[in-house]
């Protein structure tokens, strides 16, 4: 909505118990852009997601733009209130008079209206992530964060997963994580590797290596 | 053959209680003597006999009022500290050592100081409230902080309101472990309750009657107002579960849209 610059991350460098995880590594999103963020397992991609939505602070480095943004995420875990239907799920993060239909949109990724009636915690994993799903996307945000969003689905689940993610993406930045090449394809995504910091200074250029 | 593990478990139960009847009634029976071991019969008849007489009501009302206005307070007034020592460092630097020296201090001092501070009408109000309040402040401060950090840490970044934080993340988290501790809190605020009338001996309750059992040396009338004591903190601790289902099923049900 605002931001004309975007998001801006300056040589975030973050280091762990385990030693180094982000170095000098910097980046910037254009507003409305997606971008994936891609590289090995234990790379730093869900910490660097974490430092740009405000939850980690990085120990050198700044991220700049985002003061005014809102976010909007599926976490690498499910984070579902167990205890409450799909439906309640979502309509937690909605304001208290949104228009959003949320069944609609949830039968919208392939979940049956008896998997709406059900308590989160007896749903499958595929079923959960298309919960964290409709949550992210349902909520008002400027930009939407999908870390492994699409994983545990299977491949028919998977496309109509993304369809629904574009119909409801309305402009709004993207930044996804995965392991999927194709996933970062089907969104027009530009990748941005991240890998755990080391010899090399992980930065901007190109991927290569 | 087809009983279910429930009734199975119903019958088990009938089997043992039966057991103890006869083993109680056959004692009884060996014995001889009512002043000492009146026969189940025996409690059943003094029962009875208390039952048509407005004084036994009048005493059951008035102790159940008492004892469990005390619980209710007690709940009300421990989960408000709570939420306060969780909200602030200092009301829980302040409420923490109170509460563990409520928890530490022996029934008879507070029945006794009691008898000194307040009006005998509420001993037993006070007495169940100190008994209930150490329990339930620290089974909600542990559950508000056993609450999913995962979950709250998503609330933060979608902005969940505060009500709703409470509804769908401190809640789940809260309730079991309270609905336990509040039926634990529940016998025991009946047993320090009676106790405490039975030293005061305020005018017209249970523990007044108890008392002038013994000194009357109405056995049967002690093991019948024993009885009843049983029975009434049970069915007020089945009342308590109840209604705290019944909150946590209606947040559940009603969250949905
Ligand atoms: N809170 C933490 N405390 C200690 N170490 C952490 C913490 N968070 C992440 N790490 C470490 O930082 C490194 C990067 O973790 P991160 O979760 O960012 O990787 P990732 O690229 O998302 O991996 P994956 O693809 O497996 O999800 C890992 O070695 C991890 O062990
Ligand atoms: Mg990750």
């Amino acid at each position: 909505m605002n931001a004309a610059s975007g998001i801006v991350l300056e040589h975030l460098g973050k280091t762990f118990g385990g030693g180094p995880v982000l170095q000098g590594f910097s980046a910037s999103v254009a507003p409305g852009e997606a971008v994936a963020l891609m590289g090995a397992s234990g790379g730093g991609k869900t910490t660097l997601a974490r430092i740009i939505m405000g939850l980690e602070k990085p120990d050198t480095g700044r991220v700049l733009g985002t003061e005014h943004l809102r976010f909007a995420c599926v976490f690498q875990e499910d984070r579902l209130c167990e205890g409450f239907t799909a439906v309640a799920n979502v309509a937690l993060v909605l304001p208290r008079h949104s228009p959003v239909d949320v069944p609609a949109a949830l039968r919208q990724t392939g979940l049956s209206a008896e998997e709406l009636a059900k308590p989160a915690g007896k749903l499958s994993g595929g079923e959960k992530r298309r919960v964290a799903l409709v949550r992210a996307m349902e909520a008002p945000s400027d930009v939407v964060v999908l870390d492994e969003a699409f994983k545990g689905l299977d491949a028919a689940s998977r496309l109509q997963a993304y369809a629904y993610v574009k119909s409801r993406l309305a402009g709004r930045t993207l930044l996804l994580i995965t392991h999927d090449p194709a996933e970062a394809e089907a969104f027009g995504a530009r990748v941005v590797p991240v890998q755990k910091a080391g010899g090399a200074e992980a930065g901007p250029p190109p991927a290569d290596d | 053959m087809k009983a279910s593990p429930k009734t199975k478990k119903a019958l088990a139960m009938l089997v043992g209680v039966v057991f103890w009847l006869v083993v109680w009634q056959v004692a009884s029976l060996l014995i001889a003597e009512r002043l000492f071991l009146p026969s189940p019969l025996d409690v059943v008849r003094a029962l009875g006999q208390l039952a048509v007489t407005g004084q036994f009501w009048a005493a059951c009302g008035t102790s159940l009022l008492r004892i469990a206005g005390g619980f209710v307070l007690g709940l009300v007034l421990g989960a408000l500290l709570a939420v306060l020592s969780a909200a602030f460092r200092v009301a829980e630097i302040l409420i923490s050592p109170m509460m563990q020296l409520v928890r530490a201090t022996p029934v008879a001092s507070f029945i006794i100081l009691a008898l000194v501070w307040v009006n005998v009408r509420y001993l037993s109000t006070f007495v169940s409230l100190l008994i209930v309040l150490p329990v339930i402040y620290s089974t909600v401060r542990s559950g508000i902080a056993a609450a999913d950090g995962q979950l709250l840490e998503m609330a933060d970044v979608f902005h969940v309101r505060f009500w709703r934080r409470v509804r769908f993340i401190y809640l789940p988290a809260l309730l079991p472990p309270l609905m336990g501790a509040a039926e634990l809190a529940v016998g025991m605020c009946w047993k320090s309750g009676v106790a405490a009338e039975v030293i005061g001996l305020p005018a017209g309750t249970i523990g007044e009657r108890l008392y002038q059992a013994k000194i009357f040396l109405q056995t049967p009338d002690l093991f019948a107002w024993t009885v009843v004591i049983i029975l009434l903190s049970w069915g007020f601790g089945r009342l308590v579960l109840f209604l705290m289902r019944f909150a946590s099923r209606a947040l559940e049900g009603g969250a949905a849209r």
